[in-house]
């Protein structure tokens, strides 16, 4: 019964394969025929057999006229004929072979079995054999299960090792789920080349968004890291009595410092010459007031002069002043980046300084290009080490917020890792790699870098609004097959932008001749960018 | 086989009448067997066969084996139920004395039972039951051990009562007495005709019948196979929820709770006479029919298709045997 049960999930199994809504494999189905048959064989042995239905069965089978059934239930009797109907009803089971009378033999649950087995065998094949096809699609088939094999691997590596599975977002799992579904409809070859090659976008796009928004997580926290980083070097400051000076003069370069020293003395002599001129003037303009002669006229200019002269004193006394602090502080600064450098030579703190520097490295580029600087190996050693200098860390407070916005950094990266990785396999799968068809339309959408073109003859229809328009380029150089398909619609389907492309061109041809005055752009294509933006706005430009 | 002292004198016992009945009767084994079965089971037999197959001479030889008292009543529609019962009579001392009718004998031969009115029919089978006659209000008891075979004629003739379904219920057997084969029939006229006449011998006395009746009840029945058993039985009942469809079709009335008492007993001699200290399923299938053929009333859909209470007998057999699975599938 358990063999029939498993088989008959099996078969439910088998059917679900081939709709597509939940796969198997020989493997799997053999070992649930397998389980439940050990279930059933297990449950047979525990579950007990009355008494009294051994006796009725083994009368039965054996033709015992009931006389184990009666003596089972007078075993205990002591009437007239009960000694001897147990003394009859044990020679008779003496006398019974019990291979005979429970003989193995092929009954309902065997015939069930097997139809079911059949069943099973019978549609999994139907779903998956390749006896059926043509040799086309065999081949596209094949090429189909290559494409969901490396999605498979892939899929394994970013989300089913220990440390991804115990770090993924709600998102992550999704987008697991629906790789798992993806690889498996592509091995299955369940899916036409177009359905593949749609969802193989839409998962590319949706592994790209999550890591721009990890991205965006590691530079929240590398913010977080500085900010904390900050912290502690005031509080190191503070620590040795310099709390006035700030971060930025302790970093100051020693010649920088000599050179604003030299130039504050340069600057206090100055301000003394001046004092002194301008005091000798004040003087003589007291001793040209001590004249009773002077009319009301000349002694009403000479007040003004004096008020003058004093608030250029006052005005030097409190440069003096600040030069006086810049140079206690430019001294003190010295002093300062000494504290610096005795940290800086801590390699904890070195450490930790550059792990911030490779991670922001990493992010930006992550974020700028869509492709992180980092391995994913690399990121997982940075996190082990951070950890490892987490256990050795026992500074203060702000030291550990650096780290622990650090590691925070470090495992958003992984995550971008694992999207940015998602993201480059499914734009790298290469799909469509069927001979030449005859074609239809010129020009198409590409999918994926690769470097040798196969135009499906069946455009595909989408939802587009817009109508099909013609988009001329080149082959791109390099090795490889590529592969595109022709879609009726906006590139970027449900992400396409509402504002009319004449409002944006301008703006985007300004950046473009911008570029070309900076050199961004080889001179080579510069006159390709110009010929490309003057067939857009109808305008030859010289 | 275990040796049991009781079963095997039992089982001796009955060897020796049969053998001593078969001296005189020639074949008709089966008739032979079920009417000493019905001896052994303290239960009275209905024959049913037409004239001259041997009835009486069966139950003469069966009372002279036995070295019983044996009596014949052939009934006729003229006769009085004190005719059977018997009668008080004014004496010489002038008082009335009970003078004893055939129903006063250890077996008693009801030939052509249902040539008799309802009157006297009842009569007698109040004796049959009750093992006793009541005249001028007082009671006398019948000598044990008390076996009536009463015989009717197939045919339906004029003159004839049938029995009730009430007076029927009382007889453990009804048997078919078959036609002899045409071996039978020459063994037959040859020793009927020749000089020499065997005459069974006494091989058992009054006190071993009594004997025999006693061992009977001793045979053990599982509760599996009394539930078949009365799941036979209930199958007759055309309104019951375990009826059989043969006896919702057929079937006017099923049989009665005596069916099952008589299908049981008789179950315990077959298992003696097979040699088992048990009743078993086979034993019952055995015995069903001449237990049971009397105690279904067919109704007229039965008639119209042909059908005998033997045929519908067979299809409840089946009916129950399909319902009766091994307990344990493998």
């Amino acid at each position: 019964m358990g063999a029939c049960f498993g088989t008959a999930v099996s078969a439910v199994w088998a059917v679900l394969d081939w709709r597509s809504v939940l796969y198997t494999e020989w493997t799997w189905m053999g070992a649930c025929v397998i389980c439940i048959a050990l279930v059933g064989m297990v449950t047979g042995f525990a579950v007990p057999v009355r008494r009294k239905d051994l006796a009725a069965s083994v009368d039965r089978r054996g033709d015992l006229q009931d006389r184990l059934t009666t003596a089972i239930e007078r075993d205990s009797s002591q009437d007239t004929f009960d000694a001897a109907l147990q003394e009859d009803a044990a020679r008779s089971l003496d006398r019974l072979v019990p291979r005979e009378v429970f003989p193995i033999r092929f009954g309902r649950w065997h015939l069930a079995t097997l139809i079911l087995a059949l069943m099973a065998a019978s549609v999994f094949l139907l779903g998956n054999s390749p006896v059926v096809l043509s040799e086309e699609n065999r081949r596209l088939r094949e090429e189909l299960k290559k494409q969901g094999q490396a999605v498979e691997r892939v899929t394994k590596q970013q989300f089913e090792t220990p440390d991804a599975k115990r770090e993924m977002s709600a998102e992550e799992k999704r987008l697991a789920d629906e790789m798992r579904k993806y690889y498996r409809d592509l091995e299955k070859a369940h899916l036409s080349q177009e359905e593949a090659m749609q969802r193989s976008n839409e998962l590319g796009e949706k592994a790209d968004q999550l890591a721009k928004q990890a991205a965006q997580a590691v530079q929240q926290s590398l913010q977080q890291a500085q900010s904390a980083r900050a912290s502690m070097e005031k509080a190191t400051l503070d620590a040795n009595g310099l709390g006035n000076v700030s971060p930025q003069m302790a970093g100051m370069p020693e010649s920088e410092r000599e050179e604003k020293m030299a130039q504050a003395k340069a600057e206090a002599r100055s301000i003394q010459k001046q004092l002194g001129e301008l005091k000798r003037r004040l003087d003589e303009i007291n001793k040209k007031l001590a004249n009773p002669n002077l009319s009301g006229s000349e002694r009403k200019k000479l007040e003004d002069e004096r008020r003058d002269v004093e608030k250029q004193i006052a005005d030097l006394k409190e440069r003096a002043k600040a030069n006086l602090d810049e140079q206690k502080a430019l001294e003190l600064s010295k002093a300062a980046q000494e504290v610096f450098r005795k940290m800086m030579e801590d390699p904890l703190y070195k450490k930790l300084l550059e792990i911030e520097k490779k991670l922001a490295q990493d992010a930006k580029s992550a974020a700028k290009s869509g492709q992180p600087k980092m391995t994913d190996e690399e990121r997982k050693r940075l996190k082990e080490e951070l950890e490892q200098l987490a256990q050795q860390l026992k500074d203060p407070k702000a030291m550990k917020e650096y780290l622990e916005a650090l590691l925070k950094a470090a495992e958003e990266a992984k995550r971008m890792g694992r999207g940015v990785g998602i993201g480059l396999t499914l734009n790298h799968l290469g799909f469509m790699q069927a001979p030449p068809g005859p074609g239809g339309p010129g020009g198409g959408n590409w999918v994926g870098n690769v470097g040798q073109v196969y135009k499906l003859d069946k455009p595909t229809e989408s939802k587009g609004k817009t109508s099909t328009s013609v988009v001329s380029g080149e082959v791109r150089q390099g090795s490889g097959p590529q592969a595109f398909v022709e879609i009726k619609a906006p590139s970027f389907v449900g992400s396409r932008s509402g504002i009319p492309y004449q409002n944006v061109l301008p703006s985007y041809e300004r950046k473009a001749e911008s570029a070309l005055e900076r050199q961004q752009i080889p001179k080579e294509h510069q006159k390709r960018v110009k010929e490309y933006f003057d067939s857009l706005t109808g305008v030859k430009k010289e | 086989m275990p040796e049991q002292p009781e079963a095997t004198w039992f089982r001796d016992t009955f060897d020796r009448v049969r053998t001593e009945v078969q001296k005189v009767i020639v074949g008709q084994h089966d008739i032979v067997e079920s009417v000493l079965v019905g001896m052994a089971a303290n239960g009275h037999i209905l024959l049913e066969g037409m004239p001259g197959l041997g009835k009486t001479l069966l139950v003469r030889s069966l009372a002279k084996s036995l070295s019983l008292d044996f009596s014949r009543i052939q009934f006729t529609p003229d006769m009085m139920p004190a005719d059977v019962t018997g009668t008080n009579v004014l004496g010489e001392g002038r008082m009335f004395e009970f003078r004893k009718g055939p129903v006063f004998a250890n077996i008693v031969l009801a030939d052509e039972i249902n040539r008799a009115t309802p009157k006297t029919q009842s009569a007698m089978l109040e004796a049959m039951q009750e093992r006793s006659v009541t005249v001028g209000g007082k009671r006398h008891d019948l000598h044990e051990p008390f076996l009536v075979m009463a015989t009717q004629n197939p045919v339906e003739q004029e003159g004839t009562y049938p029995l009730p379904e009430a007076q029927l219920d009382r007889f453990f057997f009804k048997l078919l007495v078959p036609y002899p084969t045409k071996d039978e029939l020459r063994e037959v006229v040859l020793r009927t005709t020749g000089s020499a006449e065997q005459e069974p011998r006494p091989v058992a006395s009054r006190e071993d019948v009594l004997q025999m009746r006693a061992i009977v009840r001793e045979v053990p029945i599982a509760e599996a196979v009394l539930e078949y058993g009365l799941s036979m039985i209930v199958a007759t009942h055309p309104d019951g929820s375990g009826a059989s469809p043969a006896a919702t079709r057929y079937c006017r009335f099923g049989s009665s709770p005596r069916g099952a008492q008589s299908l049981v007993t008789a179950g315990k001699v077959h298992a003696l006479l097979a040699g088992r200290f048990n009743v078993s399923k086979d034993d019952l299938r055995k015995v069903l029919k001449p237990v049971l053929r009397h105690r279904i009333l067919l109704n007229f859909e039965a008639e119209a298709d042909g059908m005998t209470p033997d045929k519908v007998l067979d299809q409840v057999i089946s009916f129950v045997d399909e319902r009766d699975r091994d307990p344990i599938k493998i």
